[in-house]
């Protein structure tokens, strides 16, 4: 219309000016659902419950105004800081509504949906397999299997399986379903037309039967390798659990190895991880809901947390932060990390990764969320704070001077890994006065036969570190070591000799790198080794102040940093209440309080004197009773240790 | 007022002693030399005890107006001329305090690291932090000023204590230096050196803790003036009278001094690392503090939009002093002097007026 008025450049200028505005605006794709159009969202938990789905006989305007309706539900919780909230009420939701009606409510499966996946399943059994049939592609798709047979009931009753090969057990399928259901299924003497009933009651030997009455709900559920039983006149389908699919068995953790405690990580399988978890929290408060995220993916995504102790705005923050995530891909912790942090232009990480279940059962323990997706073995904890980025499981596992002793290591290494050759590059090139003398004249000498200033020398050894580091992770098998030892000393010695690099920068660049290495988190490391280079190129520009304004300005950043709310330097700056679990690690008994950041519905770990027997030893003692163990002697000086530590607290 | 993240009192307190103490690593005992003689450290006793008297009078002043700051308030007392006059005072100090001081910690960087590099560039990279860091609001200036304090307070300490083998004592006498008449009007005169404590009046509105700013006052006051006190104490036994007048950075030229064995040699380098991060902070509170009272003056929602046109302002004044010992006086002798009257006569005036016009009491209108 505007090139008819116009002319053609209007049309052009009309069109750009609306392509613009609309980059301000977002309009939800056709056929994107809403929160409220879901009705498959159940948990793969396998919550037996009936999704009430009606034909929507609703007008547009109605359904528009309840989806605004949900979504204003949905964003009650704002990002803010949560450390400023109150949440010492109960949530009013019961844990076991919070598991299925939740997930189902605010957890859509995101993106396009095709219509036919949301009707409902009709009386006619050929209906109803005709559009599974229609939304599997089957015929297509290959690995799609549909079976059909009969029921011996007099007269026989139609019936058919389908299932995806590969996800869905053989052996299960034959044994459990199709055997009970051809050939020992008497149903010719029942008087009863509610053949399904009877299926479901007398012929499923599977442990977990779900009812399904709509077609979205049986794809899912097939997708996920449930088999379907369609009956004919019935509009209920029943899915069995049927899942078995090759999966690699629990191995020893790779990125968060450990000397002393448990020498178990997750794997690909969701369902194994959440076990593993189960087996350490034993507790029916623990709770795993179920979200859907990915429009093609569909991947389940646990959100894991303790009911009545983690904060409930903070579970919340999390949900809605996933299920506001819109993308069509999500298989792994580390993509979804990357739609839910607060601040994706800061390189500190805001998540911490985890692939310990007794790492993540600990964080949980302590007010924490923990968030899972099927096929990723690596877990998110949410919040993350600078500080327990640099805690590794084994700092517990340890008594606790050896366990404060090795955070002193790794903040030493941290400092290290960023400053070490920019401190050096500072030294060489702004301020020589404060190298030793001897020291001084010891790098003039080393460094009269190389050609280079300090900074190209430092940047070609930090280059091939990295590449020795990234082509040694490549390559394959047992050759990825052994070509970073051979690496790093032959191309360190071989730099030398050939005088591109002064000896005293090997030893630099090496030190630097184990002070990467030392850092337990994999994301923290590879920040450092960004922020490294940042800090070589300010010292070699500025010297000492390049870095002092670096810092400063990382110090900004940082303290102004927030993760779903919980300010990144807590509980140091701002200052809260904690068990002094920060950079340094206190006993164990005297770790009675949760980090206050988390503000958890109940602070209180353990009680005042949680080593209770020393408190029984100083009654017996004080009424003047042997122990009759022996240690009478030993014994003697325990009442001045209880009272020391009932008093010094 | 822009709805900025409520700060906590130990944030606040950090934030006010660093403000008021991190002029000791430029020329401040220079200056109390200069007033005090062998009695240096006398003057920030005196100067620190009125500036609390001040700060009583500013505390009177905004408990009359809950909820708001020295800029509403002044302006609630005196009205719409005489609040903008005294607000226009309050940021005419903040402001010449945030530019005299980037071209002292740009003289001092320039001096003691880079000699070479053009004074230009030391100063516009000094502008690009405060920026930041005002960028991203009181939240985060306070909490690195918390994070900070450990690292100012240690570096204080040990600078002292590492010169305590190169000070001689028995140069403080006479202990009253030039009289203690003169003493104390010298140190009345002066007290604007701690006319920053303001700062906390301006940001009332901010505190977690409104009904504690008195405390946090008083607090911040007697940690800052400690430091002055011990350290002015340290570099005039380090640099007796009459030397210390020709001494513009007595904290460095007193680190060079630092002998600690035959390995660990010339650590003011060091000592310059950390007094480069305080300056950084100290630049950012008085940046954030400027743009805030002109943010409240004009009633804007955001500081942030005035950010630009005050980085270039402060540039363009900071070169405007011919050299060192130019702005050095001009930040001593007429920011510090004539401040004290807009930070702590202002209010009192407007306290006045307010009692006048409504009674004792908070203003229940």
């Amino acid at each position: 219309m505007c090139s008819k008025s116009g002319g053609p450049y209007v049309g052009l200028i009309g069109m750009s000016f609306q392509k613009i505005i609309s980059l301000f605006l977002y309009v939800p794709p056709e056929g994107e659902t809403g929160p409220c159009e879901d009705t498959g969202g159940e948990s793969v938990a396998g919550q037996q419950e009936i999704q009430e789905s009606q034909p929507d006989t609703r007008s547009p305007r109605q359904r528009t105004k309840n989806r605004q309706k949900a979504r204003s539900r949905l964003n009650r919780v704002r990002p803010k800081q949560l450390a400023g909230l109150t949440c010492k009420t109960p949530s009013p939701i019961s844990p076991g509504v919070l598991g299925a009606e939740t997930s189902s409510e605010i957890s859509p499966v995101i993106g396009k949906i095709d219509s036919d996946e949301m009707k409902p399943l009709m009386k006619n059994l050929d209906e109803n397999l005709n559009a599974l049939k229609k939304i599997l592609h089957y015929g297509t798709n290959a690995d799609v299997v549909v079976r059909e047979f009969d029921i011996p009931t007099i007269p026989v009753t139609k019936a058919s399986i389908i299932f995806i090969d590969g996800l869905a057990g053989r052996d299960t399928i034959d044994f459990a379903i199709l055997e009970p259901l051809m050939l020992i299924s008497n149903l010719a003497d029942r008087e009863t037309e509610d053949h399904l009933e009877l299926v479901k009651r007398r012929l499923l030997p599977g442990n977990q039967v779900t009812e399904r009455n709509n077609l979205r709900a049986i794809v899912e559920d097939v997708l996920s390798g449930a088999t379907c039983l369609l009956i004919e006149e019935s509009d209920i389908a029943l899915t069995i659990e049927t899942r078995s699919w090759e999966h690699r068995s629990i191995d020893k953790p790779s990125a968060e190895m450990v000397v002393r405690g448990p020498q178990e990580a997750f794997n690909e399988t969701l369902k194994n991880n959440l076990a593993l978890i189960r087996r350490r929290m034993r507790t029916p408060d623990f709770v795993i809901e179920m979200l859907k995220i990915g429009t093609l993916s569909r991947v389940d995504c646990a959100v894991l947390y303790i009911e009545g102790l983690t904060n409930p705005e903070l579970v919340d923050e999390v949900k809605r932060r996933i299920s506001e995530t819109r993308s069509d891909h999500i298989q792994d912790t580390g993509i979804l990390e990357q739609f839910i942090e607060e601040n994706p232009y800061v390189l500190a990480p805001q998540t911490i990764s985890t692939e310990r279940p007794d790492r993540m059962a600990a964080f949980l323990a302590e007010g924490y969320v923990g968030i899972m997706l099927d096929g990723s073995p690596f877990a998110l904890v949410l919040p993350a704070t600078f500080w327990s980025l640099l805690q590794s499981a084994e700092d517990y596992f340890l008594r606790w001077p050896f366990g404060a002793f090795l955070r002193a290591v790794r903040t030493l290494a941290l400092i290290l890994a960023i400053f070490l050759p920019a401190i050096y590059l500072a030294l060489t090139n702004f301020h020589p006065e404060m190298i030793p003398t001897d020291l001084l004249l010891a790098i003039a000498a080393t460094r009269e036969k190389v050609p280079f200033p300090t900074l190209v020398e430092v940047l070609i050894m930090e280059i091939s570190i990295e590449l020795i580091r990234e082509a040694g992770v490549r390559m394959p098998g047992i050759i990825g070591p052994t070509l970073g030892i051979v690496g790093a000393l032959i191309l360190g010695q071989a730099a030398v000799a050939a005088s591109i690099v002064s000896p005293i920068l090997v030893v630099i660049v090496a030190i630097t790198a184990l002070g990467a290495f030392a850092v337990p988190n994999f994301n923290m490391a590879f920040a450092i080794r960004l922020y490294r280079f940042v800090y070589i190129v300010l010292a070699a520009v500025l010297g000492f102040y390049g870095v002092a304004i670096g810092v400063f300005i990382q110090l900004v950043t940082y303290v102004n940093l927030k993760s779903f709310g919980v300010p990144y330097m807590s509980p140091v700056v701002p200052s809260m209440r904690s068990s002094g679990d920060a950079l340094f690690r206190y006993p164990l008994w005297k770790s009675e309080i949760r980090p206050s950041f988390l503000k958890p519905q109940q602070e209180v770990r353990q009680p005042h004197v949680s080593r209770g027997w020393v408190k029984e030893q100083v009654k017996t003692n004080m009424n003047g009773t042997s122990q009759g163990n022996g240690l009478d002697e030993s014994n003697k000086a325990e009442p001045e240790k209880a009272k020391g530590e009932r008093h010094g607290k | 007022m822009a709805s900025e993240g409520k700060i906590g009192t130990r944030e606040a307190i950090a934030a006010t002693v660093y403000f008021l103490s991190t002029k000791l690593l430029i020329s401040f005992p220079q200056h109390m030399a200069e007033m005090g003689q062998t009695a240096a450290w006398i003057v920030p006793i005196v100067s620190f005890a009125v500036a609390t008297l001040g700060f009583l009078i500013i505390v009177a002043l905004i408990e009359r107006y809950p909820g708001k700051g020295i800029v509403e308030a002044s302006e609630e007392a005196g009205g719409p001329v005489l609040g903008l006059i005294a607000s226009l005072g309050y940021f005419a100090f903040f402001f010449a305090t945030t530019v005299l001081l980037i071209r002292e910690f740009s003289e001092t960087v320039s001096t003691a690291l880079l000699p070479r590099t053009p004074l230009s560039v030391i100063m516009a990279v000094f502008i690009i932090a405060t920026l930041v860091a005002v960028y991203n609001g009181l939240e985060a200036v306070t909490r690195a000023a918390s994070l900070g304090m450990p690292l100012i307070i240690g570096t204080l300490i040990l600078l002292n204590l590492m010169l305590l083998p190169q000070s001689n004592f028995d140069v403080i006498f006479p202990l009253f230096g030039p009289g203690i008449w003169k003493l104390i009007y010298n140190g009345t005169v002066h007290s604007g050196i701690a006319g920053e404590v303001m700062f906390l009046s301006v940001i009332a509105g901010q505190l977690d803790e409104r009904h504690k700013v008195k405390t946090m006052g008083l607090i911040s006051l007697s940690v800052a003036a400690s430091f002055m006190i011990v350290s002015t104490l340290v570099y005039s036994a380090v640099f007796p009278y009459p030397l210390s007048l020709h001494i513009t950075y007595p904290g460095y030229e007193a680190s060079t001094l630092i002998y600690s064995g035959r390995f660990l040699q010339h650590i003011e380098v060091a000592f310059v690392f950390l007094w480069v991060i305080s300056a950084c902070i100290h630049l950012a509170l008085s940046g954030y503090t400027a743009t805030v009272i002109i943010r409240d003056m004009l009633k804007l929602p955001s500081h942030k939009p005035l950010l630009p046109a005050f980085a270039i302002l402060g540039f363009t004044f900071a070169l405007v002093p011919s050299d060192v010992p130019q702005a050095t006086h001009v930040d001593f002798m007429t920011v510090k002097t004539y401040g004290g009257l807009a930070i702590f006569v202002m209010p009192l005036i407007l306290l006045l007026i307010a009692r006048l016009k409504t009674g004792p009491g908070p203003d229940r209108r």
